[in-house]
């Protein structure tokens, strides 16, 4: 027993790489964080493992894909690597969060590679570049992105009697709502507090959640009144429910149920949707959210960073990954396996893409939204706080009927009293 | 009793104490018996409007996707080294400190166990953030070592501990030490012995508090290598695309499962050893 | 147990090596410093894990207080300043009433039905054995489960707890969802989950009270109600004081059912001070902010702390517990 193990040990120690003689230099090790499991992390294991196997190979690099919960999750757990000192040489990151991190100095400019290396930023589609940049300075490359989009049950507005392709308008969404919930008793829209998909509204209001310089909030500017108000509204008619907090859980048991014809999601969701309607038995329909003065989306999703403590030939490395990662042919794989946005013009040009949109003309209508219409986040670190005020009056108003003037007035004081967006 | 009652009127007292009674097993019972239903139906069921009450086939395969979805066992194991490591640390920092408090008068002695106490009632939920930050310092973050050496002795455990051991008696000491039995000795020899039952009750105690901890976990850990059970059943709550609540309550029965088996062997012990923690 | 050998191993070497007289008078002088030793020696992993994990990060935490820090970035003194924030910004007084609010009205309704069904469930009959054992139950399980399976049941489009309402011919509440009733929610399985710790105390306590004194008032033919205000109450007051108070600290440190179960919401309806301080810690990195919190929540664990030691030396005193 105790030999044959010592023999294992033995046998492990010779056979890993590390101490075999380095034929041309010793293959640099690097460590990928990403988030979320699922189909996501199948993603992100699949391109790792791609990666080592051609490009890894031809450099001698070699990436070990490690998962780390959600995108909070991750983050704290980044500064706490970086408190000791340890961090992975690249990560993703949620793109609102790019500009705290830069600032701080836990992840790198990647400018002087990308004009070394010649890197087409024009390719990528400008909406997805906006969270990419802090100061004049790239500090990221879109990796797994995504807007909002409306989905509906087609085969619940066919019933009301309504064009399943969907409204285009305000207007006509509101009318779409008191049909349904008249022909088929079902919510026209199950909502619920997402301040990504109010960003949403406020776009195409003309307007933005933070004001240009993000230094303050529009939440008591008239646009966002009416936002409110339109919504508010249709609550009250009874035409949509709108459930309280974040968490789109209640929302899903609704669309699973059938309870509810139309709602709004991520179009990472999509490949999720279709599945789910398949096996609930009913269609679903994708189409751009209504536009009131224009159309208009936030982009979400993540980006990629390098991170700042680590030796050049490591950064070196690291950057090849992150280089080979946001590539057409591998934007493609993420796209198609996920869900997420196309982020390259590059990349609806292959071919797979294209056969890719013919069978599942849904991804085809996130992407003309985000070419024609995607918009960046706020970046502000005390934008944390601000959402957190924001969707408690989205909960407030719009799922226990307080008044939306004196709610939004009065989030609109504590947002400047407390100086959330000031400098801390 | 203690009065002669009319026979109608011990009938009726008896209907409705038969009443009060399933009242309190059915607001006990029922979330239970919800929990277990929901566990066993698939989705259709589980958003059907009315509920049934009943399933004809059980969808076991429910457990399959919670094992899918998280590393259950992996995550079982983390709660055993966790919940086993915080007993065993305890085991060797509680003893002799109790011992030291109830039978050396040594200077400082009085302050030593005045700081003891005073550490007592402070939670976890206080110190978590310098915790934390204390750790990401020493790299320790989503490490076993952060999830047990907090922990690594107890206020209460000693104050418990050295009050049995006071009421051992002198004599019995006395005796042994003419034994020439050093204090080591003694501890192991003579006290262990008759404060057996004062462990044991502080060994479940512990084993279930620290079992069914989310918080520390929680705050402490990012990584599903060193999570627990308790933290590991939440994220089949953020899947992407909303609650299953059937996966939910399936995981969640896998959670409870353990506990339940354990208090229904030993509910006798746990419920006199959580008595105790009462001060009786 | 290095320490033992080591006595084992002087016993066994000095003799060999010195003469006799002056070796006794050394051995004894060892011996003297190992007793010596011996009680720090014992103390000495309790003192210092206490010290490093519970002394230390509260002085950390209160030098914290004192400053503003992202955790990443260059930190910045402001001394009181974050306490002023703290007692400028509303929402601070939302948090702290709420986290009375639950505090008061858990801590209250456990203990007045834990007396009812301790009195009711006192006889130890098997059935009263196993209703006993029935609502301990919550109390050992994680509050995760709990907190999972009461957000199913109070779920308001989906849950049971709605379908038995709408059955008995009322409407549907937003158990969750509603500003005005979800604390009361949070406050419902407080109660439910810990109901079963308060019922044994309070049995056990009864347990001890002699029965000659229910003898004689029966003798006196007091009615049970009379008997239960002038015997009971006051036999286990020093147990419901003991139990009040461990209520209150318990209750002051609640996070885990609001996180699972609201986040604090709807509209900050359920955010109590420590999820207020994990928000501001880890989801805000204003930690400077979230300790100033932190202090103050141990100023309030301090002062029950002091009663409950109050309560705890009166016991001792005039013999009241164990």
């Amino acid at each position: 027993m105790k030999k044959a193990f010592v023999l294992l040990a033995l046998l492990a120690v010779i056979a890993s790489p590390a101490v075999l003689p380095a034929a041309a230099a010793a293959p640099v090790d690097l460590t990928f964080w990403y988030s979320w499991t699922d189909k996501i992390q199948e993603n992100n294991i699949n391109l790792a493992k791609m990666f080592n196997e051609t490009r890894g190979k031809e450099l001698g690099i070699r990436v070990t894909a490690e998962y780390q919960g959600t995108y909070d999750e991750l983050h704290q757990k980044l500064q706490a690597a970086y408190v000791a000192g340890k961090t992975p040489s690249v990560t993703v990151m949620e793109i609102a969060s790019v500009r705290r991190f830069a600032e701080s100095g836990v992840i790198m400019p990647l400018s002087p590679y990308i004009e070394r290396d010649k890197i087409d930023m024009d390719d990528f589609f400008k909406g997805l570049l906006i969270n990419c940049n802090v100061g004049g300075t790239w500090y990221g490359l879109p990796y797994l992105r995504s807007t909002p989009i409306l989905y509906m049950n087609a085969t619940l507005l066919k019933r009301a009697g309504l064009d399943p392709s969907g409204p285009k308008t305000w207007d006509e969404l509101a009318e779409y709502c008191k049909a349904i919930k008249e022909k088929t008793g079902a919510y026209g829209i199950t909502l619920n507090s997402d301040i990504w998909i109010f960003e949403a509204f406020m776009l195409e209001n003309g307007a933005t959640t933070l004001t240009p310089d993000e230094s303050k909030s529009n939440i008591n500017s008239p646009e966002s009144r009416h936002v409110f108000a339109f919504f508010k509204d249709l609550v009250d008619k009874g035409y949509v429910r709108c459930v309280a907090g974040e968490d789109y859980g209640k929302v899903f048991a609704d669309i699973m149920n059938q309870k509810t014809a139309m709602f709004f999601d991520s179009t990472a969701d999509l490949t999720y949707n279709l599945e789910l309607a398949r096996e609930n038995g009913y269609e679903i329909n994708t189409c751009f959210i209504p536009s009131k003065k224009t159309y208009g989306v936030p982009t979400g999703g993540c980006n990629l960073v390098l991170t700042s403590r680590q030796t050049d030939r490591e950064r070196d490395a690291a950057w090849e990954f992150i280089k080979w990662m946001t590539d057409s042919k591998q934007a493609a794989y993420a796209h198609s396996y996920t869900g997420y946005v196309a982020t390259r013009r590059s990349v609806v040009e292959l071919p797979e893409i294209r056969t890719l949109y013919k069978e599942t003309p849904q991804f085809k209508v996130a992407l003309d939204q985000l070419e024609q219409y995607g918009h960046g986040r706020p970046m502000n670190p005390g934008y944390a706080q601000v959402m957190v005020e924001w969707t408690a009056a989205m909960d407030a108003i719009w799922s226990n009927g307080a008044d939306i003037g004196s709610t939004l007035s009065a989030a609109d004081a504590k947002i400047t009293r407390m100086n959330m967006l000031g400098a801390k | 009793m203690r009065v002669q009652m009319p026979a109608f009127r011990r009938a009726s007292g008896g209907a409705c104490r038969t009443a009060v009674n399933f009242l309190i097993f059915a607001v006990f019972f029922i979330p239970f018996y919800w929990m277990f239903l929901t566990a066993i139906k698939n989705l259709g069921q589980t958003l059907q409007t009315p509920p049934t009450f009943w399933v004809a086939r059980a969808h076991w395969e429910n457990f399959n996707r919670v094992f899918e979805a998280i590393p259950f066992f992996s995550m079982l194991k983390n709660n055993a080294i966790m919940t086993f490591g915080i007993m065993i640390c305890q085991f060797f920092t509680v003893i002799p400190a109790a011992y030291a408090f109830a039978r050396f008068k040594f200077k400082g002695g009085g302050f030593l166990f005045g700081l003891t106490l005073a550490t007592m009632m402070i939670p976890a939920q206080l110190v978590f953030l310098p915790l934390f930050l204390m750790f990401s310092k020493m790299g320790m973050v989503n490490s076993y070592a952060s999830l047990i050496l907090p922990w690594a002795t107890s206020p209460f455990a000693i104050f418990m501990l050295r009050q049995a051991f006071k009421q051992v008696p002198q004599e019995l000491i006395e005796a042994a030490k003419l034994d020439n039995a050093n204090e080591w000795k003694i501890i192991f020899k003579l006290m262990l012995p008759i404060a057996r039952p004062t462990i044991i009750t502080l060994g479940l105690i512990t084993f279930i508090l620290n079992w069914n901890d989310y918080f520390w976990p929680f705050v402490l850990t990012t990584d599903n290598t060193v999570r627990t059970l308790p933290v590991g059943i939440t994220s089949l709550n953020i899947v992407d695309g909303g609650v299953k609540y059937h996966i939910l309550m399936a995981g969640n029965l896998l959670l409870v499962a353990p506990v339940l088996v354990v208090f229904l062997f030993a509910q006798k012990q746990i419920i006199k050893a959580f008595t105790y923690m009462g001060g009786k | 147990m290095g320490n033992r050998e080591m006595e084992k191993a002087m016993d066994a070497y000095v003799p060999l090596e010195l003469p006799m007289p002056k070796a006794v008078a050394i051995q004894k002088l060892l011996r003297r410093a190992a007793r010596a030793a011996t009680p720090y020696i014992m103390v000495a992993p309790a003192i210092l894990t206490l010290c490093v994990f519970v002394v230390y990060p509260i002085l950390y935490m209160v030098w914290l207080s004192a400053y503003r820090w992202d955790m990443i970035g260059p930190m910045v003194y402001v001394g009181f300043g974050n306490f002023a924030e703290l007692f400028s910004n509303p929402d601070f007084y939302l948090v702290m009433g709420n986290t009375f609010k639950f505090m008061f009205l858990t801590v209250s309704v456990s203990i007045v039905l834990a007396l009812l069904l301790a009195v009711y469930l006192k006889a130890n009959t098997r059935v009263n054995a196993l209703l006993r054992s029935f609502i301990f139950v919550p109390y050992v399980i994680s509050m995760v489960s709990v907190a999972f399976i009461w957000a199913w049941l109070m779920n308001s489009e989906y849950g049971l707890l709605n379908f038995m309402l709408g059955k008995a011919g009322m409407s549907g509440v937003r158990w969750l969802e509603d500003a005005g009733v979800a604390m009361y929610s949070m406050i419902i399985v407080a109660v439910w989950k810990g109901l079963g710790y308060n019922v044994i105390i309070l049995v056990s306590a009864m347990h001890a009270i002699p029965n000659q004194l229910y003898e004689a008032a029966a003798l006196d033919n007091t009615r049970p109600l009379r008997a239960f205000f002038r015997i009971t109450l006051p036999m286990i007051s020093p147990t419901l004081f003991f139990l009040t108070l461990m209520n209150i600290i318990a209750a002051f440190k609640v996070f885990d059912q609001v996180a699972l179960m609201t986040g604090g919401g709807p509209v900050n309806a359920t955010n109590t001070l420590v999820f207020d301080i994990y928000q501001f810690g880890f989801k805000f990195y204003q930690l400077g902010y979230a300790s100033a919190q932190g202090v103050l929540l141990m100023l309030l664990i301090a002062v029950c702390t002091a009663a409950y030691f109050g309560a705890l030396s009166r016991r001792v005193h005039y013999g009241g517990g164990a």
